[in-house]
């Protein structure tokens, strides 16, 4: 057998396997836009003086209310999404797979969508009862305990089942009962997941911002938004922002540690265990439990949200003649962010998991921070950069979706970086040793295998830009509603039945993404 | 052997590669013969599959390589691994899952027809009608027969394979290295394993080279290799062996288990193999029986001598040794080396 020859070309200086500028390169890029609003922000604040234009005693208040909703938020929401976890992944529940998907659905509904809910199912005009609708800490309590339930049920079914079952069987075999392996043998081994959840939970809160400002409310994020309304000088809301900004993330760093930590345990038990047996009482209990979940977060929103645009259509209220034309903004939008994020997020997927190092570790670090900058904030920086330094921008489309890489990329390179992890690099060394040169490899074996987190990648984003609410009332250019804001703005300015059918369409055009993650993230 | 033996396939010189602190190859340096089946075989962390990944062009180094003459590696010189003509067998076997048997085996393949080799390979490695398989359909022993079939269907100058074997079942094992063999030898394709089975490595190679620390120590035939070892730690590495330390005087090295002519002087190592122990009862004793273990077709009987050495001699099944015989120990052979 004689093969051509080929006559190697002389190199200069060290060669390389793996020629990988060209991806770096690509990474940095797709990085750029989430770099731009914290920096900014600090140059913004920083250059015209340091003095915070804002008294301590607002300072601290803020602080204080913010931290109150936070701890409670984060209290409840653990409770109720530790026991939905529980009972779908451990006890032998009817329709348990059913139950488990209907229990992490609440996630998909926007935090102003619930507030409308709760504003339209209370009150004076009531759908549902008629008692006083609890304006202030009591309803923003409520409604982003319910609907951040889900978070901590998505994180701990992964923990739940990562535990091995020798070790719950073991404790059983030394005498301990039931309640007493679940306290000293279970729930430690499910810390990292409930402490990674109750941050995650927490930094949700800290960040949101369409609850507490429909339901008066006032957090930081609330405080922003009116300073920059406001006031001529964006100063206040630009010193604020920063302070609200290392909050978060001072909060995702500390997510991130458990998260490492979390990792050291076995991913998959060798076996199966056997389903707990729910009887009588414990049957009943747990049927209540779950079902009354299902019904306060899922049935109660979509019936109110139905009685109230029929009340509306018996009064003969217009549903909003433009809400064709919002609800294809809002999809075109988030289908325009999903395909750029997911473009944007293959490369940084790849360095991260491809070429691991310092560098890598840098540029996740840079990814994860972006994940934990509030809307707002970014919305606030986003302008101040587009006023100071790129006019033209303000105020466009094209502004708008970069901003909306910058704040979903760390979702899209998550669920790409999870789908490149799941195959061994040596499939690409195989093609290469084949005779397959990098071009052929990355079309014929990498992509291909990517694809399922690209979809998914872009699933979420395209969920989180249909719900995005602070920044694009900041950015959107002059007269581009979307189903976001007109939900936001008809409820605050009492307008129910134009908001429920905006809230309505939302939700229903969420459905097909949603599947799609959830098929992903409640798989065995 | 044939003709084609005075050709090397391979002939790779002073590599050299670290990762971080670790140094992974040192100076490793390694001829192969056309149509040769070389093991490189060492314990886990001794730098072999990294010689297997720099040859094949996964990693880059230092040194130079040349495969059937041709230069794919020196300080000027690297070429990829996609032009180096050089088929891999990985240790997961690496199939690519979302294609079939079929499209995976012509994967290497030019375009054209393909089906005819691809059909040729298949048969070759006894898996003709499972073209349409998915990966995740086949057993683990049928995986590893594919991922073979993949690497010879561009018929590659040479074969690396990364511990084949270790994925499959013991059963199994021996079945498919037998069948591996006869199939390498069909092709006749030159080839280098990698392992840390010994008993793999001297069963199915024609050289073995032991590797420890990123370097050789010894590459020779099996048979030589066991019983002519040139460093005491490839001695121990290979098989059971035992050490006694000792003093050699005058071209002599005396042991309590007998006398050895050694050219060397001072402190000195005896290596010797269990099977080269014998024993006998009648004579005056000089060590008892510390242990032994039975395994029907023979038994390795552990003694202590005096002084509380201990040496293992592999005994036929009759007569069965009890724990506080005594007996008198002899060794018929030995390896005497200099001990720093």
């Amino acid at each position: 057998m004689t093969a051509p020859l080929v006559i190697p070309r002389p190199r200069v200086g060290p060669v390389k396997y793996r020629p990988s500028r060209g991806w770096w390169l690509a990474a940095g890029i797709a990085l750029l836009p989430g770099l731009v609003p914290p920096i900014s922000l600090a140059i913004q604040v920083v250059s015209r003086g340091t003095a915070i234009a804002i008294p301590a005693a607002r300072l601290l208040q803020l602080f204080a209310s913010t931290m109150l909703l936070t701890m409670a938020v984060t209290v409840t929401a653990l409770g109720i999404g530790l026991a939905t976890a529980w009972v779908t992944t451990r006890a032998d529940l009817p329709f348990r797979r059913g139950w488990m998907t209907l229990a992490a659905l609440p996630l998909v509904v926007p935090s102003y969508v619930a507030a409308l809910a709760l504003i339209a199912a209370t009150g004076s005009n009531a759908v549902l009862f008629e008692i006083p609708t609890p304006y202030g800490f009591v309803g923003a309590w409520l409604v982003l305990s319910i609907f951040t339930a889900p978070m901590v049920h998505l994180t701990v079914i992964p923990g739940l089942r990562a535990i091995d079952p020798a070790t719950e069987e073991a404790a059983t075999g030394l005498g301990a009962g039931r309640w007493k392996v679940f306290r000293t043998v279970t729930l430690p081994q499910l810390r990292p997941s409930l402490v990674s959840s109750a941050l995650l939970v927490g930094l949700y809160t800290v960040s949101d911002f369409g609850a507490v400002s429909l339901l008066r409310y006032d957090t930081f994020t609330r405080a922003i938004y009116t300073l920059y309304r406001g006031q001529i000088d964006r100063r206040p809301a630009a010193t604020l922002s920063l302070i609200l900004m290392a909050l978060a993330v001072i909060i995702l760093v500390l997510e991130r540690r458990t998260r490492g930590r979390a990792a050291l345990h076995s991913r998959r038990p060798r076996r199966t265990r056997p389903l707990v047996k729910l009887t009588g009482w414990r049957l009943g209990l747990s049927l209540t439990l779950i079902g009354s979940f299902a019904l306060v977060a899922l049935g109660i929103p979509l019936l109110v949200m139905a009685a109230s645009v029929g009340r509306g259509l018996e009064a003969g209220q217009p549903l909003g003649p433009s809400l064709g034309a919002e609800a294809a903004r809002s999809l075109a939008v988030a289908m325009a962010a999903a395909l750029i994020t997911a473009l944007a997020a293959f490369p940084v997927a790849m360095v991260t998991t491809r070429r691991p190092g310092r560098l890598s570790g840098w540029v996740e670090s840079a990814v994860w921070g972006t994940y934990a900058l509030p809307h707002i904030t970014v919305g606030v920086a986003a302008v101040g950069f587009a006023l100071q330094w790129a006019r033209p921008l303000y105020q466009t489309l094209i502004f708008l979706l970069l901003i909306y890489v910058a704040m979903f990329l760390p979702q899209a390179v998550g669920a790409v970086q999870d789908s490149l992890r799941r195959t061994s690099p040596d499939l690409e060394d195989a093609s290469r040793g084949l005779g397959r040169g990098p071009f052929s490899t990355l079309l014929r074996i990498t992509l291909p295998l990517a694809m399922p987190g690209l979809i998914a990648g872009g699933a979420l984003v395209f969920l989180s830009a249909m719900k995005e609410l602070p920044a694009t009332i900041l950015l959107r250019p002059n007269g581009f509603e979307t189903l976001a804001i007109r939900i936001w703005s008809s409820t605050s300015e009492g307008f129910l039945t134009r908001a429920s059918a905006a809230g309505l369409v939302l939700l229903v055009v969420s459905i097909v993404p949603l599947f799609l993650v959830m098929t992903r993230d409640l798989g065995d | 052997m044939t003709s084609a033996t005075d050709r090397l396939a391979i002939r790779a010189r002073d590599l050299t590669k670290s990762f971080g602190d670790a140094v992974a190859l040192d100076h490793f340096s390694l001829d192969v013969w056309e149509g040769g089946v070389v093991t490189l075989l060492g314990p886990s962390g001794c730098g072999k599959t990294t010689a297997l990944r720099v040859i094949a062009g996964f990693e880059n180094g230092g040194g130079s390589i040349e495969i059937h003459g041709r230069r794919v590696l020196d300080d000027h010189t690297f070429v990829p691994p996609e032009k180096r003509n050089v088929g891999m067998v990985f240790q997961d076997y690496a199939l690519f899952p979302h294609m079939t048997v079929a499209s995976n085996v012509s994967y290497g393949l030019p375009r054209g027809d393909r089906r005819l080799r691809v059909a040729s390979v298949l048969e070759l490695v006894g898996l003709t009608g499972l073209e349409n398989r998915m990966p995740n359909e086949l057993s683990g022993g049928q995986q590893q027969r594919v991922a073979l079939a993949r690497a010879l269907a561009p018929e590659p100058e040479v074969i690396l394979l990364d511990e084949p074997f270790s994925n499959l079942d013991a059963s199994l094992r021996d079945r498919v290295r037998r069948e591996l063999r006869t199939i390498l030898t069909e092709a006749r394709t030159t080839a280098v394993f990698v392992t840390h089975d010994q008993e793999e490595a001297l069963a199915t190679s024609d050289i073995v080279a032991v590797m420890k620390d990123g370097k050789i120590l010894q590459a020779d035939t099996p048979a030589e290799l066991y019983s002519n070892p040139t460093d005491p730690w490839v001695a121990e590495f290979l098989g059971d062996a035992d050490v006694i330390d000792s003093v050699a005087r005058n071209g002599r090295v005396d042991t309590l288990v007998g006398g050895f002519d050694t050219d060397l002087n001072g402190r000195v190592s005896v290596i010797i193999r269990p099977e080269n122990i014998q024993i006998s009862l009648g004579e005056t004793p000089n060590a008892v029986v510390a242990g032994s273990e039975f395994f029907g077709h023979d038994q390795l009987v552990t003694l202590a001598l005096e002084g509380g050495t201990r040496v293992r001699a592999r005994l036929g099944p009759r007569p069965v040794y009890k724990v506080g015989d005594s007996c008198r120990v002899r060794a018929t052979d030995a390896r005497v080396f200099a001990r720093p």
